[in-house]
This record gives C-alpha cells, structure tokens and sequence, in this order.
C-alpha cells in the first residue's frame, strides 16, 4: 500500500512543480508582453497634446500666445452618402465641394478635411450631425497685437513630421525653450468603454513650453510702428525699420520694420517678407557711421574737438577717385565738431587718414562692426571686416564717412549706444526672462561685451553729436528744451558697382536724453521719395518718436 | 461529537456581510466612470470657456485696439506737455 500512496505523492509533486514553471514563465519570461497586451485592454493611449510657451512684452502682455482651434476630420467608410455629405460639408467649412468630395472617396479610415476652425465653426458642423465626422481639438497660435512686431516674433509652422515649429525671430531662436514636449497618456476604461480612472499625466506641467518674458516694451513698440507706418507714407519710402535699445543694458525695447506681414497668415506672404531687416539685411550706413570713425580718432588722441581739418577747403583726390562733400560746399578750417556738424566728407576722410589702417581695423572690432551682436534673433547676419592687405587708401578714406562698408541696422545700434553708455557696448538682447512650466522665473542677466572707447571719449562724442542735433541739418526738426545727441545719415545705393545718385538709404541715430540716456535709437527709411536726405525725412521720425518717448518716461525739458 | 453551530454562524455571517459589502461597492464602482465622464467633460468645457474668454479679453485690451477706439471717441494725440521747470512758490507766513 505505501508504495501507492508514495507514487500519488510523486505524481502531485510533478503536478504541483509543472505549474510552478508554467507560472514562471507567464508571470517572469512574458510579463512585460502580458501587461502590454492587459492594458491595450483596458486603457486608451491618448496623445496629451502640448501648449507652445506665450512670448510676453515686459509688461507681461502675451503678444504671441495659443487659442484652442479644431481640426475637422472624417472617415470615409462610415459615411454612405457621400455627395450629399461632401455639399453640407462644403458648405459649413468654406473648402471647395470637389476637394472634400476627393478626399470622401478615399480608402482610408481618416481623412483631415479642414483645421483651425474656431468653437462657433465647430458648432455649427456639429450641428448637421453627419455620420463618420469627428474633431481634434488643437493649438494655434494667436496674436492679440495683430501683426504687431512680426519680425521680431517669427512664425510658428511646420516641421517634416507635422509637428509645430518656430521660423525666424523669437520663435525660431527659442523654439526648443518654447516648444512643449509630447507626451502619451493612458486612460483606463471598463468593458464598455467608460473611462474609470482619470489619465495619469493629462495636467502634467512638463508637456508645455516656457514662456518669454520680453524686454520689449509695448508701448514703445506701438508708438515706433505707428510713427514709422506714418513716416514711410509721408516721405514716400519703400520701407523702413526703428530699432530702439536701453544702452545701459543692451535691452531691445523695440524694433520695428515694414512692409512687414501677419505671423498668424504668414503662408499668404512672400517669404522676402519674413527676414528681419533689422539683423538680415546689409547697407551702407553713410553718416551715421561718422561717430564710430570719429570716436575711434577721439579715443587715440590724434585728434582733439578743436584739431582743425588742413584738407577741408576742397575736393580730395584718393588713388585717383575725386571725394566731394554732400552738398558741395567746403569749409576751410572746420574743427572736429563742425566736420560731424557739417557731415563733412573731407573732414572725415583727414580723420580716417589720421587713424589708419590698423587703428581704423581695431576700434571697428571694438565696436563689433564686421561681427554678429549675438542678438536672441534667428537670422542675423554680417559682413566681415576685410583683411588689412585688402585695404587700400581709398577704402579707408570713404570708409571714414561710411561708404564701401556694410552693415546691419543691429549693428549700428549696438555700436553707436557704447558711446551713449560711457564707451561700454552691451549685448543686444531682446528677452528679458524665462518663466518655466512651473512658473519659476530665470532672468538674463545683461552682458558687457566690451569697452570700444574710454568714458572721458564718449563724453566729448556726445557733446560733438549734441551740437550736430543743435545746429546741424536736422536741427529744425529738435526737440527744443532737451539734450539729444544725434547724427543724421544719407547713404547712396550701390547698383551694379555705382552709386545711384536718386536712391538712398536715409536714416538717423542717437540718443536721449545725452547725459543719461534712457534709449538709443536708429531710424532708416528705404528709398524715400519725398526727399533723398537723412535730414529731412528719417530726422522728423526720429524726433516724433523720441518726444513720445521722453514723455512716457515722464522726463522733463533740462533747457 | 459537538456540533459547531457557534462557528457555523460566524461563518454564515461573515459570507452575507462580505457579499452584501461587495454588491455595495461594486455598485459604487460601476457608476464612478460615468460620473469621472461627465465631470471631465464639464472640465473640458470650463477649459475652453476660458480659453474663449482669454482670447477676448486680450483681444479688447490690445493696444491696436484701444487705439482705434479711441480715435473713434474723439481722443486725440497730446501735441503739447507742461512741465515744472522752477519749484512752486510757497507761501511764507511773516
């Protein structure tokens, strides 16, 4: 009998080990492809769509921010009667009977129809209540400011995988910061497909993007595109651009640019439209390169504001090219402030000639003439100074007075608000702060990028650049009571190696007030045709701008 | 031998008790989905209210829009400030 029993037990132990290993393998070896297999069971993995940043001013209006759109899509198998379908269809979303009727035929169990229709779209398809016809909700981008500062935002568009992406200025610069991360939720439902719990990571902070805080001022930014839009008519101009920056802390507080096109119907423009003028385009900036080359001579001490010009009495003929004044006249003896007073090419060109080559190479450097300002803009470009073999005597006399060199409106900025800043340049930077997902606020501390010039220099420039403002070709257009500095600028354009002597580029730079500048600011006006000179139509923007300007800073006349 | 009648009962007892616990929870529980639903919907619908809402106000407080608003209430730009240059006189009791 108990060799019975003993064979019961030994076959119950086998038994018993079998399921064991059988357990094993279920609950070891294929676990992970088990849970896979339970949860596509029970749970839905939804796509938690993420929210691109906003881009706020500095006052902490969102200028670029999302607004909830839908996408209307249908599947073409649930839906019988598609002619009479694809007409309702047609007619509620605005789309051409044919192409809805094309993508109806299709064999596929989606088709997108139409997106970014609003809620009262939604609404009113949702209405008609047609089989096979469903929503994705979506983000978009909205502009409450319109096309206000289009240049400097970008546009957000697509990538090669359809995901949203950012295109030149602040969007394409910052897209990665402002871009959300998507992520996959699953939502558990019961047998019939009620959801039973909540999705885990539906409110997760992580899925969006940070937002931008800018040291764009909205104000001003109204103000300067007002007076440009105005200023550009007026003088007949086929476009122009303002850029207005705090010298002492490289702060953009506004830049503005037109023809200019709308970020949120940015398809219905000619790409042309989409570059920055500010940062993308070259030019000749003319005179108001004087107090760069000026400056430089003050700095080496070659010349003081009294040197007086010993070429200046006349025409100077440089490797055989005749160099004339603008206006033709000619003022023997003219010291170093009448030569900025008068715009004097000859004066300029003693000046340059006082300096060198080498000197004229290195303080240009300093400025950051011929480099990137590193300004937070995607598509800035540069023209790099020529090597010191290629300079020849001519290129260093017209170069004095800003001919034969080519550079960004940035640039000039930049440059010219070192000398507004007591000799110190500063980075041009247009965000101010970055408030992550969690609300924690970074700020972007201001960057020196050098000293150009000494402060003792900086300070007899802007007394020379005062007096231009005071008695110099734009001095009809001043501010009475206020100390601004100021240089006017009329540049030829260049056509096919010629100055074409009916088309220039005419602008104004300076700053205000001169003792304690709260702005430095550039305006240029393309091709104007009112009148071709810096003087007469760039100066009375300048100056319309600067006393708004004055006037919401609150600061009072000092003369 | 004994009948345990004490223990059967207990055990009868807890048979109804944990039965009757069960039907109640899972009843509870067979509903909760459908409520979770319907406040995630009204979430929802909160969310885009909102985000209507959002849009209008910043929308209404654009400064393009105060603008023109304004021009069309009749305010014009201010040509001409006024500015204290010399401090108030004061009145001096003598």
């Amino acid at each position: 009998m108990i060799w019975r029993y003993r064979t019961i037990l030994l076959i119950l132990i086998g038994i018993l080990c079998l399921i064991i290993v059988r357990l094993f393998y279920w609950q070891v070896v294929k676990a992970s492809e088990l849970s896979l297999l339970g949860q596509s069971q029970y749970g839905r993995v939804i796509k938690v769509l993420p929210q691109r940043g906003e881009i706020k001013t500095s006052d902490n209006f969102p200028i670029a921010t999302n607004k909830i759109s839908y996408l209307v899509f249908a599947n073409p198998k649930e839906i019988k009667d598609k002619e009479e379908n694809s007409l309702l269809l047609s007619h509620a979303l605005g789309v051409d009977r044919a192409s809805v009727s094309a993508k109806l035929s299709l064999d596929r169990f989606w088709v997108p129809l139409k997106s970014g229709i609003d809620m009262q779209e939604k609404e009113k398809i949702s209405k008609l209540s047609l089989p096979g016809v469903g929503f994705e909700k979506q983000f978009i981008r909205y502009y409450p400011e319109a096309s206000m500062a289009a240049h400097l935002l970008g546009f957000v568009g697509k990538d090669e995988a359809g995901g949203d992406k950012g295109y030149f200025g602040i969007e394409g610069y910052y897209d990665r910061l402002l871009r959300g991360k998507e992520e996959i939720a699953i939502q558990i439902h019961d047998a019939l497909g009620r959801p039973i719990l909540s999705r885990a990571n539906e409110n997760s902070k992580e899925t969006r993007g940070s937002n931008l805080i800018l040291n764009i001022n909205r104000s001003i930014q109204f103000i300067a595109e007002e007076k440009l839009k105005k200023g550009i008519e007026q003088y007949g101009a086929s476009g122009g651009l303002v850029g207005i920056m705090d010298p002492k802390t490289g702060n953009i507080l506004a830049l503005s640019s037109f023809p200019s096109f709308s970020p949120s119907d940015f398809q219905d423009y000619t790409p042309n439209l989409y570059k920055n003028p500010s940062i993308s385009n070259l030019y000749e900036p003319g005179s108001t390169f004087k107090p760069l080359v000026m400056s430089s001579a003050l700095d080496s001490n070659l010349v003081t504001p009294q040197t007086k010009c010993s070429i200046c009495s006349g025409p100077v003929s440089v490797s055989g090219f005749d160099i004339r004044t603008w206006n033709d006249k000619y003022y023997n003896d003219n010291n170093m402030v009448g030569v900025i007073q008068h715009s004097d090419n000859i004066g300029m060109v003693f000046v340059a000639q006082k300096l060198g080559i080498d000197r004229m190479i290195n303080y240009l450097s300093a400025f950051g003439i011929g480099d990137l300002t590193g300004i937070d803009l995607q598509g800035e470009v540069s023209q790099s100074l020529a090597p010191k073999e290629l300079w020849y005597p001519v290129d260093l006399a017209t170069k004095g007075f800003g001919q034969g060199i080519s550079i960004t409106a940035i640039e000039l900025l930049s440059a010219t608000s070192a000398i507004a800043n007591k000799g110190v340049r500063m980075e041009p930077h247009v965000v101010g702060a970055v408030e992550d997902p969690n609300g924690k606020i970074s700020k972007i501390p201001p960057k020196i990028l050098g000293k150009p010039i000494s402060e003792q220099t900086a300070k007899v420039m802007t007394e020379i650049l005062v007096n231009a403002v005071n008695k110099g070709e734009a001095s009809w257009t001043r501010l009475k009571g206020y100390r601004v500095a100021g240089k006017t600028g009329t540049a030829s354009i260049p056509v096919k190696g010629r100055y074409d002597p009916n088309q220039t580029i005419a602008s104004f730079i300076g700053f205000a007030p001169a003792d304690n500048p709260k702005f430095a600011m550039l305006v240029v006006l393309d091709r104007p045709t009112v009148s071709i000179y810096g003087a007469e139509t760039a100066a009375p923007i300048f100056f319309s701008i600067a006393k708004n300007l004055l006037l919401y800073y609150g600061i009072a006349p000092s003369e | 031998m004994k009948k345990p009648t004490f223990i059967i009962f207990i055990i009868l007892f807890l048979i109804v008790t944990l039965f009757l616990a069960r039907a109640v929870v899972s009843n509870s529980l067979s509903t909760t989905g459908l409520i979770l639903l319907k406040f995630e919907s009204q979430l929802n619908s909160y969310k885009i209210e909102n985000s209507m809402l959002k849009e209008k106000l910043l929308s209404l407080t654009s400064l393009s829009h105060i603008s023109s608003e304004s021009s069309q209430l009749g305010f014009v730009e201010n040509k001409n400030s006024f500015t204290l240059s010399k401090p108030l006189p004061l009145a001096i009791k003598q």
